[in-house]
């Protein structure tokens, strides 16, 4: 039971992951590889805040928001100056940069040795040191988050967005100041991802740089290839299916060096055919 | 396509590493290797032919890319695709020609580098965005555009380190990458 909720939480957390990125690349078509990124930042501020400063959770992951928005809005504002392939590459860059980052500021986030003792929140007393409870905060925030972008990408700006995807020229004569869209769903898609990131640094309450390598940007990218582009509920089932896989191989049993490498020769070629038969994914309406 | 080959990549990856463990391991060159002096600083026998291989294939891709049939047909592919196709080249079987050969070079570098410093499974990603960004700020499309900009790109590299600590190498790199992209997109000699 215990192991089911382990993997729920991971799963939720996924989730919300997934639902981010698919707003950037799924909805306005910008091939970003940088979520592990804002990921980090989201852990790695929650992290020192709770463990150095002693702040509240929910205080530190609106901080950590703000600050990964911060952080954001200056990488996108970089990007939008790059197209198709070499925004990805971009985007890639800054991944390794910040990777660098977090592994390089010795006296800020400790190095290579990572950050431990992270507490698990707790809101006017009530605590949610147990899995049990620590699922339900994670799964409510998840639904949240599946709120807002289903908000969002059914708004007018959702619609504008779809439009820079298919045709970024025509809507530019009506008027629209496209870079401005772009940006801001760049940075809204980076907030959630940090979010994402506190649950992570508060639930394994260890957190070290080797989490937030491209390996985890292009996994999140496979999820949501995988469930499909621009479909909300596709981002869901593939964080579901790419959680659940490794898991599945662990009981063939393989010896842990060889499972460990399943999972990555697996989503690798899942990669690999999707994008020859199915480039949509399961449920998407957009095709890379 | 970006994608998908991210995908071999790790695919691929996994596989050296369930062969061969993730160790770091080295190739011997059998014996001492020899070292030379240039203005009194060193360089050892495989460094030596590791900068003459270098300088030699981009020799050879140059006058191939210039003077033969195929290489016309390689630039007449990268101009237009479509038109190509129509004047009656197999495109098609232009482009797996060129991966192919530009596999064969890479498997070359691979080589190099164990005999230099060793090699790891994981090392493929950082020596792959080494190679992009290099012919990036070198100039796409540029065969000597491709060699100044690894010039470039080491130089800069290992100054960097020299003022600050070894770590950041990769950020530097990417640094140095996205300036290049924000200011100069078409590289440095354009094509």
């Amino acid at each position: 039971m215990e192991y089911l909720i382990h993997l729920a939480i991971l799963g939720s957390i996924y989730t919300i992951l997934a639902i981010s990125l698919n707003l950037v690349v799924g909805y306005t078509g910008l091939l970003s590889i940088t979520q592990a990124a804002f990921y980090g930042i989201g852990a790695y501020v929650t992290a020192i805040l709770l463990t150095t400063y002693d702040i509240n959770f929910f205080i530190s992951i609106v901080l950590g928001a703000l600050i990964t928005a911060a952080v954001s809005l200056l990488i996108g504002y970089v990007l939008s100056k790059f197209k198709g392939d070499y925004y990805a590459l971009g985007s890639f860059g800054f991944n390794v940069i910040v990777y660098s980052i977090f592994l390089n500021s010795q006296s800020l986030t400790r190095g290579p040795l990572g950050i431990p003792g992270i507490d698990r929140p707790n809101l006017f007393g009530l605590s949610f040191s147990d899995n049990f409870s620590f699922l339900i905060l994670v799964a409510i925030s998840a639904v949240l988050i599946f709120l807002i972008a289903k908000f969002i990408s059914n708004s007018s700006f959702g619609r504008v967005l779809k439009t820079i995807r298919e045709d970024e020229q025509a809507i530019q004569i009506f008027g629209y100041k496209t870079h401005q869209y772009k940006l801001l769903i760049f940075v809204i898609g980076a907030m959630m991802a940090s979010v994402a990131g506190a649950f992570f640094a508060s639930y394994i309450t260890f957190i070290d740089p080797s989490t937030f390598t491209i390996n985890e940007s292009i996994f999140i990218l496979s999820i949501i290839i995988l469930g499909g582009l621009a479909n909300l509920r596709g981002s869901v089932l593939g964080a579901i299916f790419l959680i659940l896989l490794p898991e599945v191989l662990r009981f063939v049993g393989f010896p842990s060096e060889i499972a460990a490498q399943m999972r990555v020769l697996v989503y690798g070629a899942l990669l690999v055919i999707l994008m020859m038969y199915r480039p949509q994914g399961l449920l998407g309406e957009y095709k890379l | 396509m970006i994608v998908a080959s991210l995908g071999v990549l790790t695919v691929i990856q996994a596989i050296i590493v369930m062969f061969f463990t993730s160790q770091f391991q080295t190739l011997s060159t059998g014996g001492g290797s020899r070292v030379f002096e240039i203005f009194g600083a060193v360089i050892t026998q495989v460094q030596l032919i590791i900068l003459i291989s270098g300088l030699l294939i981009m020799g050879i891709l140059a006058i191939v890319l210039k003077k033969t049939l195929f290489g016309k047909a390689i630039n007449a592919v990268a101009d237009d695709e479509e038109v190509s196709k129509i004047v009656g080249i197999d495109t098609n079987r232009i482009i797996g020609r060129v991966f192919f050969i530009g596999s064969m070079i890479a498997g070359l570098a691979g080589i190099f580098i164990g005999f230099d410093t060793g090699i790891e499974p994981t090392m493929g990603m950082s020596l792959l965005l080494k190679g992009v960004i290099a012919s990036i700020i070198g100039g796409i499309g540029n065969i000597y555009g491709g060699v100044l900009g690894a010039f470039l790109l080491g130089f800069v590299e290992n100054f960097g380190i020299w003022k600050i600590s070894g770590e950041w190498k990769d950020a530097i790199a990417f640094g140095l990458l996205i300036i290049f992209l924000l200011f100069r997109p078409q590289g440095i000699l354009r094509k």
